[in-house]
């Protein structure tokens, strides 16, 4: 765990989740998972926030409250996507209210499977998250933008693939 | 006359681990109207019946919510077998009432850990969870899953629960009752909680009726409503309970109610291990849906309704789902109105909202 | 006035063990049933795809042609419902999750064919030799796809094509041995004699020895038509002539050798 820097703070939203992650990531925080001993800590405002836990498949209401807040948070910052609704849709796949995974609408660094995921496996996916959060940050110092741009490019391919699909 | 002010409040906010947004229209610090408007969440997934058929629709209908998705697979399940006409065993009956019991159970604690969390008492929630988690171990012992089961099943259980294990659960609950008593006790008897929730969002009994309410907020007006005693699913009628009233209508009452049942959910369970029988836990399903059927459930949150009706195929050509914090929502508004600003999460709260079960 | 109660609650947590489970450094210890990640034992997997027709999340596709077996990993729900309905037992439950990644894991398995003759090859279809056939429906009981249709009545024998996987679940459990997984042109052969034999097969009865039966009630347990009483309280043995197919299942299962059909 050496090569976190400074304790990274974590914002929650839920996209269309049914709770089931969402009480899993907030399971995190209490006596029995604790990720405060890694100096995680769960912000209710983005502004403050480097990682973005996102539960929950995307939908046509809620697309414009998680682009808003990933457009708040300050560089550099990484979204993890919690749960295989956030992944891809899931068992809501085809409902016709639903886009399909957080990578529809903005690019995705970590993906959490498990329906619901469990505690293990959301810490797992942050610690990952912070590995390239700090790959982020080096790159910042150097002056090198390319790696932030490159997983937009990405998420815009796959963007159109799904779209298709559907 | 002070001037009015809207303040918008969500989908996005630190005390909802859910989005729900409400226009808060404020005359100084006191609410004059709350304006709900819901569907960040909504998915969809009734209309899923064309593409799922009814086995399947079982893993969909069950997430719906994480909280309460014992019930709600339960509900799609029952409701299925009741348009078929399947009779399921005895034993699976009693497993299912100790699995809904214990999802009731985590979902309490769960609830009074938010509860503590919403006036400020970081570490009462922290000792809430922390409890709670004992309850999940034996959920994922005998499901093996933390918070959606997927054990429900069109005519049974997917799998049995032996009888050393049911008696284990019986006396780890009763391990873990004295650590609840002390939390508990902290809600009923600190003055720093009882301030924050005493005469707080009171609903009378009439509003309480005229408004739908149903659940803890109903009980928690001194309405007697529990849709474990009509008996219509589980075995509830043979475990001889009473359910918990209380008739003050104030977030303190909703509270109490809570704690209540509880205490009682950890009862009925012992009630049920020391009757079941043994046998078979599941009965062979197969052919078409044709006909409907019409469930009423109690879920931790309230009354539940599940409708499934089939047209002589696989796929149902209708499953509707009612769930308890859509009934509650107008009891919500109604209770905002006149209440102090900095008692809104609170009194969102005490209703125990899912927002995931409301919009599907 | 009773304020800081939760004293008592802080104090007795000072002494006591903490309760974290200081994950990742101690790994977790699963329960046994806890529901991880889906396995496949790809040896005996036969590629009939009733897992992704069963799956709730569309997480599972077969290719036949290809001999590959897929699961998306990030769309899999782990219901366990493919467990249960792969008619070979390939599929089992992992108690291990999927770890984490920066892309969405897809899990390909490479499936060899089989040129096995009763239950193999990819172009064959399942065919009933209907002059053994008796209609009995316990095929259709197991098949796991739904994709039989027996009416007894009627005399009614049909196979859906598109649903049947060729899994060979009737096969094993047919008690006439009259169902086949063989090439196509076998069928049209057997097919215009089917209507003669289970008329002369009228005049047969199942019969059971008393003085020898014990009630023991396998032979109704095992009876696909579901034509057997036996109550061993009252001792009682009853066969519901109209129901009775003669298949002979129950013969085989008596331990007492006490039943036959005369």
């Amino acid at each position: 765990m050496s090569y976190i820097a400074k304790s990274p703070w974590v914002i929650h939203y839920d996209g269309s989740s049914c709770n089931g992650c969402d009480i899993e990531v907030l399971a995190c925080l209490t006596p029995m998972y604790d990720v405060e001993r890694f100096g995680i800590i769960n912000t209710g405002n983005p502004k403050h926030a480097d990682v973005f836990l996102v539960t929950g498949s995307v939908n046509e209401q809620n697309k414009e409250v998680v682009k808003q807040i990933y457009e708040q948070m300050p560089e550099p910052k990484v979204v993890v996507a919690v749960g295989i609704c956030a992944c891809s849709g899931g068992v809501f796949k085809q409902c016709y209210n639903i886009l399909g995974g957080v990578d529809t609408v903005i690019p995705v660094d970590v993906y959490v499977p498990g329906c619901a995921a469990r505690p293990e496996a959301i810490i797992d996916g942050v610690v990952k998250g912070l590995a390239v959060l700090q790959e982020k940050r080096d790159n910042m110092v150097k002056g090198i933008d390319a790696p932030a741009e490159e997983p937009e490019a990405a998420a815009e391919e796959e963007k159109t693939e799904e779209g298709g699909e559907n | 006359m002070a001037k009015r002010t809207v303040i918008p409040f969500g989908p996005q906010h630190p005390v909802l681990p859910e989005p729900v947004h409400l226009d808060l229209v404020v005359e100084d610090e006191t609410v004059v109207e709350a304006i709900p408007s819901i569907g960040f969440i909504h998915r969809g997934l009734e209309k899923l019946v064309e593409k799922r058929d009814y086995s399947q629709m079982v893993y969909v209908i069950e997430r719906i919510c994480g909280i309460c998705s014992f019930g709600h697979g339960w509900g799609a399940a029952a409701a299925v077998e009741g348009a078929m006409g399947v009779k399921i065993p005895e034993r699976a009956e009693y497993l299912r009432t100790i699995l809904h019991e214990l999802s009731r159970l985590h979902s309490h604690l769960l609830w009074l850990g938010l509860l503590a969390d919403a006036f400020g008492f970081e570490s009462l929630f922290n000792h809430c969870w922390r409890v709670r988690e004992t309850v999940l171990d034996i959920l994922e012992k005998t499901t093996g899953g933390r918070v959606i089961f997927s054990i429900c099943k069109v005519g049974g259980l997917n799998k049995d629960i032996d009888n050393e294990t049911l008696k284990e659960i019986v006396e780890t609950l009763e391990g873990i009752k004295e650590e609840i008593k002390e939390l508990t006790d902290v809600f009923i008897e600190d003055d720093s909680v009882k301030n924050r929730m005493v005469g707080v969002g009171v609903l009378s009994k009439e509003d309480a009726e005229e408004l739908c309410a149903v659940g803890p907020v109903a009980r928690g007006s001194g309405v007697v409503q529990d849709m474990r005693l009509t008996n219509n699913h589980g075995v509830y009628g043979e475990l001889d309970f009473e359910p918990v009233i209380e008739t003050a209508g104030d977030c303190y009452a909703r509270c109490k109610v809570r704690i209540g049942e509880v205490f009682q959910s950890i009862e009925l369970i012992a009630k049920a291990v020391a009757k079941i029988p043994e046998g078979p836990v599941s009965v062979p399903v197969k052919g078409n849906v044709e006909g409907e059927y019409m469930l009423r459930l109690e879920q931790p949150r309230g009354e539940a309704f599940y409708y499934a009706k089939g047209a002589n195929s696989k796929f149902l050509q209708r499953m509707r789902v009612r769930t308890p914090t859509n009934m509650n929502i107008p009891a919500l508004v109604k209770t905002l109105q006149g209440c102090d600003l900095a008692d809104v999460p609170i009194l969102i709260l005490t209703i125990d909202p899912c927002i995931s079960c409301t919009e599907r | 006035m009773k304020t800081f109660r939760i004293a008592k609650v802080l104090f007795k947590s000072l002494f006591k063990k903490p309760a974290t489970l200081m994950y990742p450094v101690v790994q977790r210890e699963w329960q046994e049933r806890t529901r991880g990640s889906i396995d496949l034992y790809s040896e005996a997997c036969i590629l009939c795809g009733i897992c992704a027709r069963r799956c709730p999340a569309d997480a599972i596709e077969v290719d036949r042609k290809a001999g590959t077996w897929t699961i998306h990993r990030m769309q899999c729900i782990q219901c366990g419902e493919c467990v249960a309905a792969c008619p070979k037992k390939c599929l089992g439950m992992n108690n291990q999750y999927t770890e984490p990644q920066a892309e969405k894991v897809v899990d390909t398995y490479e499936i060899e064919q089989k040129k096995d003759e009763t239950k193999g090859p990819a172009n064959a279809e399942l065919t009933c030799n209907k002059e053994e056939c008796v209609f009995c429906g316990l095929c259709a009981k197991v098949c796991p796809a739904d994709a039989l249709k027996v009416d007894r009545k009627e005399k009614i024998w049909e196979v859906d094509k598109e649903a049947c996987a060729k899994c060979g679940a009737c096969v094993d459990k047919c008690p006439k041995k009259c169902l086949s997984m063989g090439e196509a042109k076998a069928e049209a052969e057997a097919a215009p004699k089917a209507e003669e034999k289970p008329a002369a097969e009228g005049e047969e009865k199942l019969n059971c020895n008393l003085d020898e039966c014990i009630y023991c009630g396998l032979c109704a347990k095992n009876c696909p038509c579901d034509a057997l009483t036996v109550d061993r309280k009252e001792k009682v043995w009853e066969v519901d002539e109209e129901a009775c197919v003669k298949c002979g299942a129950c013969l085989e299962k008596c331990p007492k050798e006490c039943l036959a059909i005369s």
